[in-house]
């Protein structure tokens, strides 16, 4: 029911019209104003919908107040102007119209019958509009009509008025009466007109490509079929759609339906399950009939959204029930008719759960993945939801689509809306104040995504809360912190440099050295400086008491990892969690967690259902062989491990097995050491940035702390500090002599043979792989 | 009642004679209908016939060898018998429509005459209402509401005669059913506005 205000003088209500008639009431100083006979039939006028009625006094004699009860309607599509009002209409007896029907589906194979003797069907209409007084382009709605409901007529759309159809010649709308001639010009299902007539936009960003390879898809098959006959190729019949949720797969099929103007049937995999035996299949049975009757209309697309659920691999849990499904399914996928008007298209999320001769060609022969977007399609996607918001000027989408790194289209658009949402509430706190107009900043969509945590990352293992930290946060180690940019930083920021240099992307980094030396904060500014999703691993989440969990595990992180690249899956402590192979037989659950590792990092190949093949690059041929050097070979930028760093931290790095410090694995080995004089002083300047020092030379004391880590150091300050309070509680100086006191009890933790440890280490590795050079070369 | 002009007397008059036209064809409706209930039952009856008739497995018992063209026979004589049932409903139909296309037209001369004379009658003496006479509003719109209803039911039961097939269980089943759905509702709805002109109706209008 529409309720507003008619120039400011009355208010329109809009009711369903029980009787079938075409009337609206009208206060009687009104009907004065307008000075038209009762009767007379005039246009009501709203923002979005037009209305034909008669004009009746109203029984409440309320002059402010119209109540339109009217069946003849026009949708308003390109309407700016958001005024009500009324408008009389020059009437006339219409002499020849020509009408669209709309029935329901059910019925339209009756009605094609009833085609050839139209005149049967003009005359059901004639009755149906009897009286009526219709203009051309609206629409008159015959759902409370006995008759229509009768015949199964539910709409019919005025297509067509000749002119010259009428006694008057400036006539606008004109009656229906028993000596006007009606033209059926087509016939057509409610759900066709239904879909047709809603305004097409365009709802999905970053797959045109996609959109235009899916379009060609169902569209050829419908305007060429003679040529599909004369080559004697078939069209696929079906397309699976995978890929993670909330990556666009529903929309993008409700998009490619609203561009070829395709009848879209949408089956929700849960909604066809009933509780009794037999219902769940004749649903689905249903669903396909339905779909090969709007395929006789049209093109049309049957979308199973979850198939899944429908479909499920055939496991040891399954049952009776979901068998039948399955082979239910599959029987009405293989009798679905020749003429290629209909195409499937299901959708999953768990390519691997489903029945595998669901994906057998003549089903649904092409498979389709939709990954998580990269940053030129979530630039595009941020682009489409921002369009309908007011944004500032200083909103950089640009920046915005740099950052979401692993965020799918929901997540963007949710991003979108919290941002709107942060602004209106400023809006209202500011509104008694100022009454600037409420626009976006680019400072909502920054606090937006700090509260936001993109739907990929939720229920994951191995997700970290990061806490950023800059490099300039990181005193000293400047070849080290070069080494990692180029380890770490380079390959994820600049991969595309690696790939015109033809530089293979490392796989892993090891960062070792002695304990303290800010190997984890290392990564942290890496991490903190790509915006890559951030995994990490430890010994505590990794293991549990259950067989082959830990390993799951680990293969679960690789799989997320790959789903939002780029990422760095971080494992510290790493000879904790993998270990060294041993030479007796004992196989513990440390190697098996190894395996897995040295499997993922560089093994033959993944599982090719949890291959992320984004758009953009190149095409493998779908089964074919994927062995480790193939992969490495392929050029783009995204896809398989490449985006996937592993970054390794350990103190104890002779305790790691070789298989995983060989070259391919974890290639980039840097040594962390412990923090030089200079180091030391960048660091002690950096823990004493906010202290109140008082004659202290950090100079002598950088030389003054040999050994000392930089957790040792950051340590020391804080004693100092205390030093200086216990002296005086009001102590307003940290001195010299607080230093001195702390340096007595806080020891270097560590020593010149551990140090020197790490070195042979060092020297034996670089050792080792240069004699590896010389015997290739000789 | 004050008749204050003659247009509006004029239009009065017609009103009067259009509601008496309605009251008069409500009863020849209401006869017609009645007049119906009986060949519809035989109808429905004789429709099962021809489908037990056209169903039955005869050539296999024994029984009817010597009479090879029964069910043609059977069927021949059941399709007579329709024919004439439904003969005699298209005579009772043909009331209806009479009523119909009667009160159309007083309808359009109500309207018409209402048309001629609105200049001269102002609007508050077309909304005036007295506890004897509804307003001429009001009449008006219950002639066009009458005539919808009408129009619609005669055509359904039309429709319903047109689609008919002995041989469609479906639409034979409940035959009676769907013909009579709706009967009531229109008899009530024109009652209740003939009851409320009734003081009216009795009026002379001069």
């Amino acid at each position: 029911m529409a309720k507003a205000a008619i120039s400011s003088r009355l208010e329109v209500i809009i009711q369903d019209d029980i009787t079938g008639a075409q009337r609206s009431y009208l206060g009687p100083r009104e009907i004065t104003l307008l000075n038209l006979p009762l009767g007379s039939f005039i246009c009501v006028v709203t923002p979005t919908t037009d209305y034909i009625c008669s004009l009746w006094p109203s029984k409440e004699r309320n002059d402010s107040i119209i109540y339109s009860r009217t069946v003849c309607r026009q949708k308003a599509l390109d309407k700016n102007d958001s005024k009500y009002s009324l408008k009389p209409l020059h009437v006339s007896e219409g002499k020849c119209i020509h009408i669209e029907v709309i029935c329901n589906l059910s019925d339209i194979a009756r009605f094609r019958k009833y085609e050839k003797l139209n005149k049967k069907i003009s005359r059901i209409c004639s009755n149906c509009l009897y009286k009526m007084c219709v203009a051309e382009n609206f629409v008159v709605d015959l759902s409370n009509c006995k008759l229509a409901s009768l015949c199964g007529i539910s709409k019919i759309l005025i297509k067509r008025i000749p002119s010259g159809s009428s006694v008057k010649v400036d006539a606008e709308a004109f009656i229906v009466s028993s000596h006007t001639e009606i033209v059926v010009d087509n016939i057509q299902s409610k759900e066709k007109f239904n879909q047709v007539s809603k305004p097409a936009r365009k709802l999905i960003g970053g797959l045109d490509e996609l959109v235009q390879t899916l379009q060609d898809l169902i569209k050829l098959p419908f305007d060429h079929q003679e040529q599909f006959q004369q080559l004697g190729t078939s069209p696929p019949h079906g397309i699976l759609l995978r890929g993670p949720p909330g990556c666009g797969k529903t929309t993008l099929v409700k998009d490619i339906a609203n561009n070829c103007n395709a009848y879209l049937i949408t089956v929700n995999g849960p909604e066809v399950i009933g509780p009794h035996p037999g219902e769940s299949e004749d649903n689905l049975r249903r669903v396909f009939h339905q779909a090969i009757m709007a395929a006789e209309e049209g093109p049309c697309i049957l979308f199973i959204d979850e198939v899944d659920v429908l479909c499920p691999k055939q496991g040891k849990s399954g049952g009776l029930e979901e068998s039948r499904l399955t082979s239910q399914l599959l029987t009405l996928l293989d009798d679905l008719p020749a003429d290629h008007r209909l195409i499937v298209i299901a959708a999953t999320n768990r390519p691997s759960a489903l029945h595998p001769s669901l994906r057998r060609p003549g089903r649904l022969d092409r498979e389709i993945m939709i990954n998580v977007p990269s940053m030129a399609q979530r630039r595009e996607i941020l682009y489409l939801h921002t369009q309908t918001l007011h944004l500032a000027e200083d909103v950089d989408l640009n920046c915005l689509a740099e950052i979401t790194n692993g965020y799918v289209g929901a997540d963007l658009a949710a991003l979108c809306h919290e941002a709107g949402y942060l602004a209106l509430g400023r809006f209202i706190v500011k509104q008694d104040e100022t009454s600037e107009r409420q626009i976006i900043h680019q400072d909502d969509f920054l606090t937006a995504f700090k509260n936001y945590r993109p739907s990929l990352q939720k229920g994951v293992e191995g997700i970290v809360d990061l806490k950023p930290v800059l490099w300039e946060q990181i005193g000293g180690l400047e070849t080290v912190k070069q080494k990692i940019k180029q380890a770490v930083e380079w390959p994820l920021r600049h991969s595309e440099a690696f790939v015109r240099m033809g530089l293979p992307c490392p796989r892993g980094v090891l960062l070792y050295g002695p304990p303290g030396c800010s190997k984890t904060t290392l990564v942290r500014a890496a991490a903190t400086a790509c915006h890559a999703t951030f995994l990490s691993l430890s010994g505590a989440q990794l293991y549990s008491p259950f067989v082959g969990d830990s390993e799951k595990m680990v293969s679960e992180v690789f799989q997320r990892a790959r789903m939002a690249p780029p990422s760095i899956i971080f494992l510290d402590e790493i000879d904790s969690i993998v270990g060294k192979r041993s030479e007796g037989g004992h196989r513990g659950v440390q190697e098996r967690v190894l395996s897995t590792l040295l499997n993922e990092m560089d093994g033959v190949g993944m599982k090719l259902d949890d291959k992320m093949d984004s758009q953009g690059s190149r095409r493998i041929l779908e089964g074919s062989i994927q062995d480790a050097e193939h992969v490495s070979k392929v050029t783009t930028v995204r896809g398989s491990n490449l985006d996937i760093l592993v970054v390794a931290a350990t103190n104890r790095p002779e305790l790691l097995d070789e298989a995983l410090t060989r070259p391919g694995r974890l290639d980039r080995i840097i040594y962390v050491p412990p923090p030089d004089r200079q180091a030391r002083f960048d660091i002690l300047r950096l823990f004493t940035q906010k202290m109140p020092l008082e004659s202290v030379d950090l100079n002598l004391l950088s030389s003054q702390t040999e050994f000392y880590t930089g957790a040792d150091l950051e340590n020391l300050c804080r004693e100092a500090a205390l030093n200086a309070l216990t002296r005086d509680i009001k102590s307003t100086k940290v001195t010299y002599a607080d230093f001195v006191k702390a340096l007595y009890y806080n020891k270097a933790s560590l020593t010149q043979e551990f140090v020197e440890k790490y070195s042979q280490y060092k020297s034996s590795t670089f050792d080792e792989s240069s004699k590896n050079k010389e015997r290739k070369v000789s | 009642m004050d008749i204050s002009t003659s247009e509006e007397t004029k239009l009065r008059g017609q009103l009067h004679k259009s509601f008496k036209a309605v009251k008069n064809c409500l009863s020849i409706w209401k006869e017609a209908l009645a007049a119906c209930r009986q060949p519809l039952d035989q109808v429905e009856n004789l429709c099962e016939q021809h489908q037990c008739c056209s169903a039955a497995n005869i050539e296999q018992s024994g029984i009817i060898k010597p009479f090879p063209d029964i069910r043609m026979r059977l069927l021949y004589k059941i399709d007579v018998e329709l024919e004439e049932q439904l003969s005699r409903i298209n005579v009772e139909m043909k009331k209806l429509e009479n009523c119909c296309e009667r009160i159309g037209k007083h309808c359009g001369y109500s309207m018409k005459s209402y048309h001629e004379n609105s200049p001269y009658i102002p609007l508050d003496k077309v909304l005036e209402q007295t506890p004897t006479c509804p307003a001429i509003s009001d009449m008006l719109e219950w002639l066009q509401q009458i005539e919808r209803l009408v129009f619609q039911q005669y055509h359904c039961k039309k429709y319903f005669l047109e689609i008919f097939n002995p041989n469609n269980t479906e639409g034979t089943e409940n035959l009676k059913d769907m013909w009579s759905s709706g009967d009531q509702e229109l008899i009530n709805t024109v009652e209740e506005y003939l009851s409320y002109t009734s003081f009216f109706l009795e009026e002379k209008i001069t």
